[in-house]
């Protein structure tokens, strides 16, 4: 697993996941978001590159969301890869993220 | 997630598992109503259904299922126990071994493997009293588990509208760190029936800075539309029974039901009701209703507290049987019994054994060269502490060793079943009993034993053992037996398969062998030669092709097989009182004792537990023994093998005397003519390339402490080109004999 980070002037801090979001890179995802939710600035997680999501990431993005929102800050989920939606799908997330999801053709 | 760890486990455990089911199904030929047996094949099948169901091998789990829906019945005594029911379980295991085993090896499964599991699915339905499910459909949607009656009086207040099954999950802290992924369940359970709704409940999710990414905080409150039983839902979370909190609402329970769940839960009751509300499963009548009946009513029908234990299952009313329970709570001991167990062994990766073996084979090279250094420098302090890291060694090297030794008992189970099966085939009544079983011995040497030995047993089965009628005609009892034995012996380990059938008709082997044109005519063979006849490539005495054996393939294989082990084989028979095969193998691949000795320049290794004694050949009896090619040890005639001509080497032999080793193999002793004898050596066994495979006499290479390569001597191999070519009868035919063998070994080894 990677994250990549990248700052948009003014806008939010974009974090691109790469690879599997799991149990496996769990602390180390833990990591890089608490250093960027202390910046208190609204976040955007580009899902595209993730190959794969069990619990553990399901439950560190709901987390983050959270501890975003408490903060006052945005927090969304943009170009979920197909490998997220079907998870989301099976626990009918969609409603609770809140994020619009474009579905592949 | 990589799962293929998790994946190697499941294959494993399968493998046990089906083995066990096997044995218990043959166990219940004999006591067919043991009660124990039919648990222990129920649990097997319900484990590989739940775990191949965790993973998502669909195939696996319908046809499991379809084994388990009739042990249940069995298990209720609705089907009695006979030869009806046990034929085609076993058939079953054996389908199910082969879909794992597709699984397994990402294949394909053979049409015929799949026209099995469809005339076994059928056989299956029919004993249950089903018709057979057309192909396609989904055959767990038959599942016999029927959900509780719609209760029809549409008048009852208490009963709720829904069809849909309620789960309330709540996974435990450690779930994940387990390896487990609650998802994987919830796959799962979409396999069995359809996800009508699932809320994601996260209210358990502690602030970011107090947020473990590691533990579980996940609970789902689902609604679930299936046929399957209540015990089925359930089995689906069985490998998290211990680790969740677990509530199943049937469909059409009373409001009351979902009531103490609400209560049960951790999360405020109101949301808990909102969900239900907004799932479908109550209306919000029925919620309000509800709980205002339980808050002003009596407080006798409130349930036991709110704060359920972990791993408890709410039996809610209606839907669950006291067989459920009894289930649920043998199935909760065993999972306790096997943890147990598992902190009493290890399992681990056969790779890894090998790497450590590797390493204490250079260890045990390393400190030889130690020793070597020690001795030249004659330091006394030095060799002493050279001497205490030598039995350390020594130590480390057997403990590593035995890291690998598995018992044989497996092994020798597996022919249980082909022995019924065998014998039912031929219509012999054959009875098999097993020696030695706790006898360990190296775990490749066990795996690559496994299929000579199935060529022996069926052999003795099929030639062996007379027809029924003969036997009692013979006077002899009308069972058979067939005896599967090991002991240890010296070093080795010898196994053997004895039968009490009518022993090898040496006539007709000879015929045969003559026919075939194994032997010369005229030839005069001994008993024993005859009866070593069997092993010849190409030899067969059936008259009539079985589907058994016969085809002329066995034996000559059984026996490189068994060679390739380094071993051999001896076969002992008496006609009209039994055979007897008895095949001698070594203990370990990796490591021997072995005993260094010279010829010119060179140095062989034999192994030390060959080695009868050593005596000196010198001055006249060594002339007379050249001439000869015997020796007269104390009255007995030892046949002589000098190793300098046997490989063909150069140089002269020394002027001033020979050394003799006598070595031992089976019942044949010979007299190896060596140079000189240069004691004890530990030897870690370098297998040779392919490219002096076809080489005899040599089964592999050693390094000595002194960097110099040993060539390790197989001594079965080098009686065999003393016997053939006649190399220890005259020193004039000796240099002939070596070059008439295409195969014989010519090594220049300086």
């Amino acid at each position: 697993m990677n994250i990549d980070r990248k700052d948009e002037a003014g806008g939010p801090i974009e974090l691109s996941v790469q690879g599997e979001l799991t149990i496996f890179g769990a602390a180390d995802a833990y990591g890089v978001l608490t250093r960027v939710l202390s910046e208190k600035r609204d976040l955007r997680v580009n899902l595209s590159r993730v190959s794969e999501l069990d619990s553990s990431g399901v439950q560190l993005l709901l987390a983050a969301k959270n501890a975003a929102q408490r903060h006052g800050q945005r927090f969304e989920l943009v170009a979920h890869s197909p490998a997220v939606l079907d998870v989301m799908d099976l626990l009918q997330l969609g409603p609770v993220f809140g994020d619009p999801v474009v579905v592949p053709a | 997630m990589n799962l293929e760890p998790a994946l190697q486990a499941f294959f494993a455990e399968a493998d046990e598992l089906l083995t066990r089911m096997e044995e218990a199904l043959l166990g219940l030929e004999s006591v067919p109503d043991d009660r124990e047996l039919i648990d222990e094949i129920f649990r097997a099948a319900h484990t590989i259904k739940g775990t191949a169901g965790v993973f998502g091998f669909d195939d696996v789990v319908h046809f499991t299922h379809e084994v388990e829906s009739l042990l249940d019945r069995v298990r209720d005594g609705q089907i009695a126990v006979s030869a009806a029911v046990i034929g085609p379980l076993l058939r079953s295991k054996d389908h199910i071994g082969a879909l794992v085993r597709a699984v397994a090896e990402k294949s394909e499964l053979s049409g015929q493997d799949r026209a099995e599991g469809d005339e076994l699915t059928g056989v299956l339905l029919g004993l249950l009293g089903k018709a057979p499910a057309a192909r396609g459909d989904s055959l767990v949607a038959q599942a016999p588990g029927v959900p509780a009656e719609p209760v029809s009086d549409a008048g009852d207040d208490d009963c709720a509208g829904s069809g849909n099954w309620h789960l309330s999950l709540r996974f435990g802290v450690d779930v994940m760190r387990g390896g487990m992924d609650p998802l994987s369940f919830l796959r799962y359970l979409g396999t069995i029936g359809e996800i009508v709704h699932l809320h994601t409940v996260a209210d358990a999710l502690p602030p970011w800075l107090e947020l473990d990414p590691e533990a579980c905080y996940l609970g789902f409150e689902i609604d679930f539309l299936s046929d399957a039983s209540k015990a089925d839902i359930e089995g689906v979370f069985e490998f998290v029974r211990d680790d969740c909190v677990l509530h199943i609402i049937p469909p059409y329970a009373k409001v009351s039901a979902y009531l103490d769940v609400i209560r049960a839960l951790p999360e405020d009751d109101l949301m808990i009701g909102e969900l239900l509300v907004l799932s479908g499963a109550l209306t919000r009548a029925e919620l309000e209703r509800g709980l205002a009946q339980q808050k002003g009513g009596s407080d006798s029908e409130a349930p036991a507290g709110p704060t359920a234990p972990l791993g408890e299952i709410l039996v809610e009313a209606g839907a669950v049987n006291a067989g459920v329970v009894d289930a649920a709570l043998v199935k909760q001991k065993q999972v306790k019994d096997n943890k147990a167990q598992e902190a009493r062994s290890l399992r681990i990766d056969a790779d890894k054994l090998d790497q450590l073996i590797e390493l204490v084979g250079e260890l045990v090279i390393a400190s030889a060269g130690v020793q070597n250094i020690s001795q030249t420098l004659a330091n006394i302090q030095l060799s002493e502490a050279s001497e205490v890291l030598l039995r350390l060694v020594d130590d480390v090297r057997d403990q590593a060793l035995s890291l690998r030794m598995v018992q044989i008992g497996a092994t020798f189970q597996r022919f249980q079943r082909v022995v019924r099966d065998v014998s039912r085939e031929l219509g012999k009544d054959i009875e098999l009993v097993i020696s030695g079983a706790e006898t360990e011995l190296d775990k490749t040497v066990v795996e690559r034993i496994g299929d000579p030995l199935m060529h022996l047993v069926r052999n003795a089965m099929d030639h062996g053992i007379e027809q029924t009628e003969v036997r009692v005609a013979n006077g002899k009892p009308a069972r058979a037996r067939l005896m599967l034995g090991a002991q240890h012996e010296a070093g080795s380990i010898v196994i053997t398969v004895a039968d009490d059938g009518g022993g090898l008709n040496r006539d007709k082997i000879l015929r045969k062998a003559i026919e075939r044109g194994l032997v010369s005519e005229d030839a005069q063979l001994t008993e024993r030669e005859i009866d070593r006849l069997i092993f010849a490539p190409g030899f067969s005495t059936a008259d009539q092709i079985s589907n058994l054996s016969g085809r002329g393939v066995g034996m000559d294989v059984v026996r490189r097989d068994i060679e390739a082990l380094r071993g051999t084989v001896e076969i002992d028979t008496q006609p009209g009182r039994g055979t007897s095969l008895s095949i001698r193998l070594p203990l370990t691949l990796a490591i021997i004792d072995g005993f260094l000795i010279g010829v010119g320049t060179a140095t062989f290794v034999l192994p030390v537990g060959v080695i009868v004694e050593c005596v000196e050949l010198a001055g006249e009896e060594r002339s007379a023994a050249r001439a000869r090619g015997y020796l007269d040890m104390r009255g007995e005639v030892l046949p002589l093998l000098w190793l300098r001509e046997a490989f063909d080497m150069q140089g002269e032999s020394p002027t001033r005397r020979e050394n003799v080793v006598v070595v031992q193999f089976g019942q044949s002793r010979v007299g190896i003519v060596v140079d000189q004898l240069m004691g004890e050596h530990q030897t870690v066994i370098r297998p040779l390339g392919k490219l002096f495979s076809a080489l005899r006499g040599v089964s592999g290479s050693t390094i000595l402490g002194t960097g110099e390569i040993a060539l390790i001597l197989d001594v079965a191999g080098l009686l065999q080109i003393a016997g053939r070519n006649e190399l220890v009868s005259h020193p004039a035919t000796r240099a002939r004999g070596v070059e008439a063998d295409e195969r014989s070994a010519s090594l220049n080894v300086q």
